[in-house]
């Protein structure tokens, strides 16, 4: 089933320059909804508990982030850059090595708290992959700039894009990865705060983006520098996600 | 901590430089709940909490569900099997005769007579037999995934047959001395005393970690939408000649300053 929606990406992906575009983001979207509903009915349980469907719902996430977002900012034409990450994602899940098989929940993940940690922090990370495809775009553009050339997109709007993209995805990972992950944390291994690589390392990311925030905020760092760190940023997001698992073992061992 | 069933463990406190008995915790009941395809669904252990001789609570806790008490924190975190204190139930039987079985409980370490003057001792047990590449003989987990017995079995003074026994492969046997006999041994059963793995906290210092969260929760929401700005306006007056004078500043995130300023002076504009 997911294959049908990954290749409905690509072609979404190709033609997302026109408002055709951005309504078949919305079917798709609809339609990948849909399956993550069936996927919960049919297991019971949150769609999130393994590697793979929390790729397929971090794609849902980003896909709806960018949705809420052509829908406020109407900067449709970057959507097609956002759903290439999102192809890429669902190409990950997709592959044969990764297990598909709905598995009965492990007691530790048996909890309200499953749903409020890992969708509110990927929703933030959503928001986030968005901010790393504009802050890029935003690099592109303004390299073409200087040099006198013509440009897609003008690279001021793209750097006020990629701030608000992290303003709102900052609070979203905050609250979701930081808060709910300790009171869970709390709840399931006796202690909020465990130095476990997973928690390590979500810690680096959320201070990369609070570096953002701070230095353009306060500092009133703008364009390159501050595109610079959102691109730090979500790659230590995607290490915190792939590499902690691939790399290191620890307490987060089922996502 | 370990805890086996219905034997109490008590908890000190300290209090400068003198530990007193604080708590007594109990095991009650100790089960695991399995799905239909036999991975574990829960563990759930019933716990009572003893305070001055007298019983203050009693609660099943289970993974992400912990007993609280006066700041003690009680959570699921393991569990196991007592091997030290185990009961093997075996049978001899006779290849010459099917219908013969002879069931015989073994204590590891304690001889146990059978008829025809035979005499076991299990010297060995481990829960999850595996050969190393070495040729060693481990356990691969502590759980019994595959337990094996190795046994040692006399007929007088004659050895009859030394060798691993399997509970999980009951044709099968690793024996040193291969001379063939008439009977053979099997593992019925291994009977284990569970215990149950409780992890003890008590950190007063968490409602401070509770109480940052608000903070910065707080502190995030004023940051976005309520950042410190000032914008003044001075309106003159000269001879029915209006002056419209605009001025702002912010101490941080001037962005949204300039787009709310020009949003101002669009505002004004669209007036006349």
């Amino acid at each position: 089933m997911a294959t049908i929606f990954y290749f409905s990406f690509l072609f979404k992906q190709k033609l997302s320059l026109s408002r055709i575009g951005t309504n078949l983001t919305l079917i798709g979207l609809i339609s990948h909804t849909l399956a993550l509903v069936f996927r919960t009915i049919e297991s019971g349980h949150a769609p999130f508990t393994n590697m793979y469907e929390s790729l397929s719902f971090l794609s849902w996430a980003t896909v709806l982030a960018l949705v809420i977002v052509e829908k406020k900012y109407q900067l449709r034409a970057a959507g097609a850059y956002v759903l290439l990450i999102v192809v890429a994602l669902m190409a990950i899940a997709s592959s044969p090595l990764m297990p598909k098989e709905a598995t009965p929940l492990v007691p530790a993940l048996q909890s309200y708290w499953l749903w409020l940690h890992v969708s509110v922090t990927l929703l933030g990370e959503g928001f986030f992959a968005i901010a790393f495809i504009t802050s890029l775009l935003y690099l592109i553009s303004e390299a073409k700039t200087r040099q006198g050339e013509e440009t897609t997109f003008s690279p001021s709007k793209l750097d006020s894009l990629s701030y608000r993209l992290i303003a709102i995805g900052f609070p979203l990972f905050t609250l979701g990865g930081l808060i709910f992950g300790m009171i869970w944390a709390y709840r399931a291994w006796g202690s909020y705060w465990s130095w476990d690589p997973k928690e390590v390392w979500s810690l680096i990311t959320w201070f990369v983006f609070a570096l953002y925030l701070h230095t353009r905020l306060v500092m009133g760092w703008q364009g390159r520098r501050s595109a610079f760190i959102a691109i730090l940023g979500f790659l230590a997001a995607l290490f915190t996600y792939f590499g902690v698992n691939y790399l290191i073992s620890g307490l987060h061992s089922y996502v | 901590m370990a805890l086996p069933p219905s034997a109490p463990i008590l908890i000190f406190a300290s209090r400068k430089s003198y530990l007193y008995l604080r708590l007594i915790l109990r095991l009650d009941k100790f089960l695991i709940e399995y799905y239909p395809n036999g991975s574990i669904k829960d563990w759930k252990s019933t716990l009572t909490i003893i305070e001055n001789q007298k019983e203050k609570i009693t609660k099943t806790i289970e993974v992400n569900h912990p007993l609280s008490y006066q700041g003690f924190r009680f959570y699921q975190s393991s569990y196991g099997w007592d091997w030290k204190n185990l009961q093997l139930q075996s049978e001899i039987k006779k290849r010459s005769n099917p219908q013969y079985s002879h069931p015989l409980t073994l204590v590891p370490g304690q001889p146990q007579n059978a008829p025809d003057n035979l005499t076991l001792v299990v010297t060995h047990f481990v829960p999850d037999f595996i050969i190393t590449q070495s040729g060693q003989i481990t356990t691969r987990s502590l759980e019994p995934h595959n337990p094996a017995a190795f046994i040692q079995v006399k007929q007088g003074h004659k050895n009859l047959y030394t060798g691993w026994i399997f509970a999980r492969f009951a044709d099968f046997s690793l024996s040193q001395a291969a001379e063939p006999s008439d009977y053979h041994f099997l593992l019925k059963d291994v009977q284990a005393e569970m215990y149950s793995g409780i992890q003890i906290a008590k950190d007063p210092g968490t409602n401070f970690i509770w109480a940052g969260c608000i903070f910065l929760g707080l502190g995030l929401f004023l940051a976005f939408y309520w950042p410190p700005r000032e914008i003044w306006g001075l309106i003159e007056n000269h001879n029915g000649v209006v002056n419209i004078h605009l001025g702002g500043v912010a101490s941080k995130n001037k962005e949204t300053l300039i787009q709310e300023f020009t949003r101002l002076i669009r505002e004004i504009r669209g007036f006349k």
